[in-house]
């Protein structure tokens, strides 16, 4: 459904130039959930950013259904329809409530306030946090925050979840909870998942690990399983 | 994302900063306060002006003078000037520039001119009323195209001896309590001839009309002015500084100034001393409008300061409106709505106190220095003028946001997420 082909990032020019990413091909099928591991520097947010479109690459391209998703359609409308993001940092509107953070993405989608607040309420439902609606989004703590950015990922049914770090700013408690909520939400929705983490525990929860090491895909679970 | 939740966004995002957006609005209100206030004066000048002398649109009537203006040197700061035959003095006599019989003569034979009036001037000393108060009693000579309100009776027909109008304020001269019952009343007017003796004359009101800033209270009929005012020439008869006459149909206005001008006289219609007037008045709102400028000009730049600001504040936030599916087109629209609202609110709370302001100046100007003139509203801020200047601001500030909206829309979404 996602496909990368043959992606190269080359950041700088001539003799300063850096390849952060070299020769990059994968294949992410529908429903299933993959992780992207390495260490710090290893090309994994640059390898994110160029998925969801927001990065474009130096040759290389990414195709979703087939579909360049830089060059066949409007990039932005499609991340916003299609791709849900789910941040280490939450990235939510501190002084804003949760329902209205939830609902963030479909206002930026020119949705009805009536709509945007029944389907948000439902997000919040999925996430186990209905009664913390009107709460300032401030006031939650670390577990709820990631929660209500899983609800915001998730209002608007989005085919692929991308987690950046997703427990980085958690405790063990805490993120164990927010792993298990996404492969829980994930299997359900039959969305498909793409976390990127330097923790090799949450990655061997995922069906498939892609290791990364400077900027190229040193081993694929996919591919050594077949 | 929906124009009204732009709208309602932009408009929430200004609560996030109260104090700035407090002080930027201060600034946009002061300057459209000022503006609302020199328009709004202009507008209540034009309006009384109109509702004087629109009783002359289109009135067939010129006044004709010497033209002795235009070699006007100054009364008295000049160089002594050779005296030359053939040409009219320059400045020292400009006051008393008066018409002879000749230059009477002149007039008439102009192309273009017929009608010829003359505006005598009468001084009575004093009017007498049936209970005996004296009132002084200014007047004019009546001419045949001076356009009254009559509100009862009938005008003075061009030989009408013995006959006056009275504006409706002067009934108590006549003893008269309504309009109706002053007709056929009985004016006794008092005045010395040029040798200082006494003599009263009684006149009969033929009609009554509505007074006017620009018309005397009575007029009385020029067979008698023109008796009158000969008695008290000190010469042989009376002088004019000038006289009234009507264009014919056969010559254009342009065509008949060209003639008068041609016979070193000057004709100004009724139309043009309207005109006249209200050029000044523009001249006087423009430069009050251009103070007003000054300070909106200077409420702009603190509007592109406070969005600069605002897009410095909120890239994380354009980031993830990005990231979330935002179009860069979008972020502009959030950040140039933010900024014509700014325009909005300022021009709606300046115009706002610029209405507390007019209530206030018109009523002391209506108790102070315009006591007892009726129908002028010193200053009229119409609902027109409220949005065109609501709409002239909110396009100013809309233009001073361009670049800041186009700066965020230009964040890069990758930059502003990063966590460092
Ligand atoms: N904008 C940039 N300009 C230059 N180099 C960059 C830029 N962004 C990332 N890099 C480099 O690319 C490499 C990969 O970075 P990144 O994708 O952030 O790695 P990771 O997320 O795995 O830590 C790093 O060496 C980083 O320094
Ligand atoms: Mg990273």
């Amino acid at each position: 459904m996602l496909d990368v082909v043959n992606v190269n990032k080359i950041y700088g020019k001539k003799d300063k130039a850096f390849s952060a990413l070299t020769g990059i091909s994968l294949k992410f099928k529908k429903g299933t959930s993959n992780a992207i591991v390495g260490k710090s520097g290893s090309g994994k947010s640059t390898l994110l950013h160029i998925l969801i479109g927001l990065d474009h690459p130096t040759n290389g391209e990414v195709l979703y259904n087939g579909k360049n998703i830089l060059k066949d359609m409007n990039t932005d409308s499609w991340r916003g329809k299609n791709v849900g993001i789910v941040f280490q940092q939450f990235f939510l509107q501190p002084n804003d409530s949760v329902l209205d953070n939830v609902a963030l993405p479909l206002k930026l989608q020119g949705f009805t306030r009536k709509k945007r607040n029944l389907k948000a309420t439902e997000a919040l439902k999925k996430v186990g946090l209905e009664d913390r609606i009107k709460s300032k989004a401030n006031d939650l703590s670390g577990g709820q925050k990631q929660r209500v950015a899983i609800a915001r990922a998730l209002v608007d049914n989005p085919s692929i979840l991308i987690a950046d770090e997703p427990t980085g700013n958690l405790d063990t408690e805490n993120g164990d909870a927010i792993e298990k909520l996404l492969f829980e939400l994930q299997k359900k929705l039959g969305t498909t998942l793409v976390i990127v983490t330097h923790d090799t525990d949450l990655a061997k929860r995922c069906e498939r690990v892609v290791y990364l090491k400077d900027g190229k895909i040193e081993n694929d679970t996919n591919s050594s399983k077949k | 994302m929906k124009f009204i939740d732009i709208i309602k966004t932009s408009n929430s995002n200004l609560r996030r900063s109260k104090l700035r957006t407090f002080l930027t609005l201060l600034a946009i209100s002061i300057g459209t306060f000022t503006l609302a206030l020199s328009l709004g004066l202009g507008q209540g000048l034009r309006n009384y002006i109109s509702s004087e002398l629109g009783q002359y649109k289109g009135v067939n009537l010129y006044q004709v003078e010497k033209t002795t203006l235009n070699n006007f040197s100054g009364l008295g700061n000049h160089d002594p000037i050779v005296y030359n035959p053939n040409k009219s003095p320059s400045s020292a006599n400009y006051q008393n520039n008066f018409l002879s019989s000749a230059d009477i003569d002149q007039i008439k034979k102009v192309k273009g001119v017929q009608n010829l009036e003359l505006p005598y001037a009468v001084v009575f000393d004093y009017a007498t009323s049936p209970n005996g108060t004296k009132y002084e009693a200014s007047n004019s000579t009546f001419l045949s195209k001076n356009p009254l309100n009559l509100v009862a009776g009938k005008t003075l027909d061009s030989v009408d001896p013995g006959s006056v109008l009275l504006s409706q304020k002067y009934l108590p001269l006549v003893g008269a309590n309504d309009i109706s019952s002053a007709l056929g009343k009985s004016l006794f007017l008092t005045y010395k001839n040029a040798k200082g003796v006494v003599s009263t004359i009684i006149f009969k009101v033929k009609g009554v009309y509505e007074p006017s800033l620009i018309q005397a209270p009575i007029f009385i009929n020029s067979q008698d002015a023109e008796k009158i005012a000969t008695e008290q020439a000190p010469g042989s008869s009376p002088l004019f500084n000038f006289v009234f006459i009507s264009k014919s149909s056969d010559i254009t206005d342009v065509q008949l100034k060209a003639n008068l001008s041609n016979a070193k006289f000057t004709g100004r219609s009724f139309a043009d001393i309207n005109n006249t007037l209200n050029n000044i008045i523009t001249g006087v709102q423009i430069s009050l409008a251009a103070f007003s400028g000054i300070a909106i000009l200077a409420s702009i730049v603190g509007v592109i300061n406070t969005l600069f600001m605002a897009v410095l504040e909120r890239t994380r936030e354009i980031g993830l409106f990005r990231a979330l599916g935002s179009k860069k087109r979008t972020i502009f629209y959030l950040f140039s709505v933010e900024a014509a609202l700014l325009g909005f609110w300022g021009g709606i709370i300046g115009i706002f106190f610029a209405f507390l302001a007019q209530i206030a100046i018109n009523q002391i100007a209506a108790e102070t220095f315009l006591k007892g003139v009726d129908g002028i509203q010193l200053l009229n801020i119409r609902p027109s003028l409220i949005i065109f200047i609501i709409v002239v601001i909110s396009v100013i500030t809309w233009i001073a946001g361009l670049l800041p909206a186009f700066k965020a829309s230009q964040v890069d979404p990758i930059e502003s997420l990063r966590y460092e």
